[in-house]
């Protein structure tokens, strides 16, 4: 359930960019494989820390990045959502790559309200 | 509008681990986060380690639980500085628990501070806490899948260890695929098979724990 300590330190991130006078419509994040998120917990985490606060509503848009994979025997590229497979070729043993970033990639935020001119 | 940033979400996190790292190296201390699931022997390897290696090192320990100061109390008996934290709900130790605990800690004349993350396989991996290198752990109790099934403490450690050898011949193991699973997932990082009990593998353990101390000393 690291998700929601990763939700917790998103929305931390989040409001140190949200300009003021806006409200928050989304946030894009992105991760690799090595952080072994789960969509579905992300997205419950982050309706929880967001849960009262004046992010509540903002959609959280995220990109999960599988794993890359090559074949030493045939030379194959090929992306997978689990590291340890075998290549269609047969080789028993590709070899898997992946990182563990996960970066705030974007805000959607409102227009700044304006503030009412004095009368 | 759209607000363009690109900034790592744990950037907080990363930047009290930071500070943690330049404290302990200043003074001279290498630090180790011990993450693997609960049962796996991590606190039953660092009473063993702490009493082999005494007084030849002098080590300090900041416990990881959700609740208790039970891994605390056991330590206490052959180590002078062990600090327990109980993060309650939290699955893992972040780096301002460990910022927390270095302010109960006395690093003057220390060689070594093991940090003995909360069990579990998963969430400790991603949170720098500002140590010098990971250190995996995995018990043959728990089955030979299990690194296939974490690759991201086979990916981020320093080091692996597998402990509880000594029950190889009663448990079903396939200790040739759980090898080749490490060496898929990470081919440069060491792998330890010990036991606590029979004590084969365990001088391996405390000369690398020997070598960290050693590079600490001359960095």
């Amino acid at each position: 359930m690291h998700e929601f300590s990763l939700a917790s330190a998103l929305v931390e991130l989040v409001r140190r960019h949200v300009p003021t006078g806006c409200r928050l419509r989304s946030v894009t994040v992105e991760a690799g494989p090595l952080r072994g998120i789960d969509r579905q917990t992300m997205q419950m985490a982050w309706m929880n820390a967001t849960s009262g606060c004046d992010f509540e509503g903002a959609a959280l848009k995220l990109i999960l990045h599988p794993w890359r994979l090559h074949c030493p025997q045939c030379q194959r590229h090929w992306q997978s959502d689990e590291p340890l497979v075998s290549c269609a070729c047969g080789h028993p043993t590709p070899t898997p790559s992946g990182d563990d970033q996960m970066r705030l990639l974007s805000l959607e935020v409102t227009e700044p309200e304006a503030t009412a001119a004095p009368a | 509008m759209e607000v363009q940033i690109v900034e790592n979400v744990l950037k907080l996190n990363d930047e009290i681990a930071s500070m943690n790292r330049a404290a302990v190296r200043a003074a001279g201390v290498r630090c180790i986060d011990l993450i693997g699931a609960p049962g796996c022997g991590k606190t039953a390897l660092l009473e063993a380690t702490l009493k082999t290696l005494r007084p030849e090192l002098r080590i300090a320990v900041i416990a990881g639980d959700l609740a208790t100061q039970r891994d605390a109390d056991r330590m206490a008996r052959f180590c002078d500085q062990v600090v327990q934290i109980n993060t309650g709900k939290g699955c893992h130790l972040e780096a301002n628990h460990v910022r927390q605990a270095l302010g109960r800690l006395s690093l003057k004349g220390l060689d070594l501070l093991i940090i003995e993350n909360v069990g579990n396989l998963i969430c400790p991996v991603g949170f720098d806490l500002g140590q010098d290198s990971k250190v995996g752990m995995f018990a043959v109790s728990d089955g030979d899948d299990k690194a296939a099934k974490h690759p991201y403490i086979v990916r981020e450690a320093g080091l692996l260890l597998l402990s509880k050898i000594d029950l190889l011949p009663y448990v079903p193991f396939d200790l040739p695929l759980f090898r080749q699973d490490v060496q898929r997932l990470n081919p440069t990082v060491p792998l330890l098979e010990l036991s606590v009990v029979s004590g084969q593998g365990f001088d391996a353990w405390l000369d690398w724990l020997r070598r960290q101390v050693s590079a600490a000393k001359t960095a």
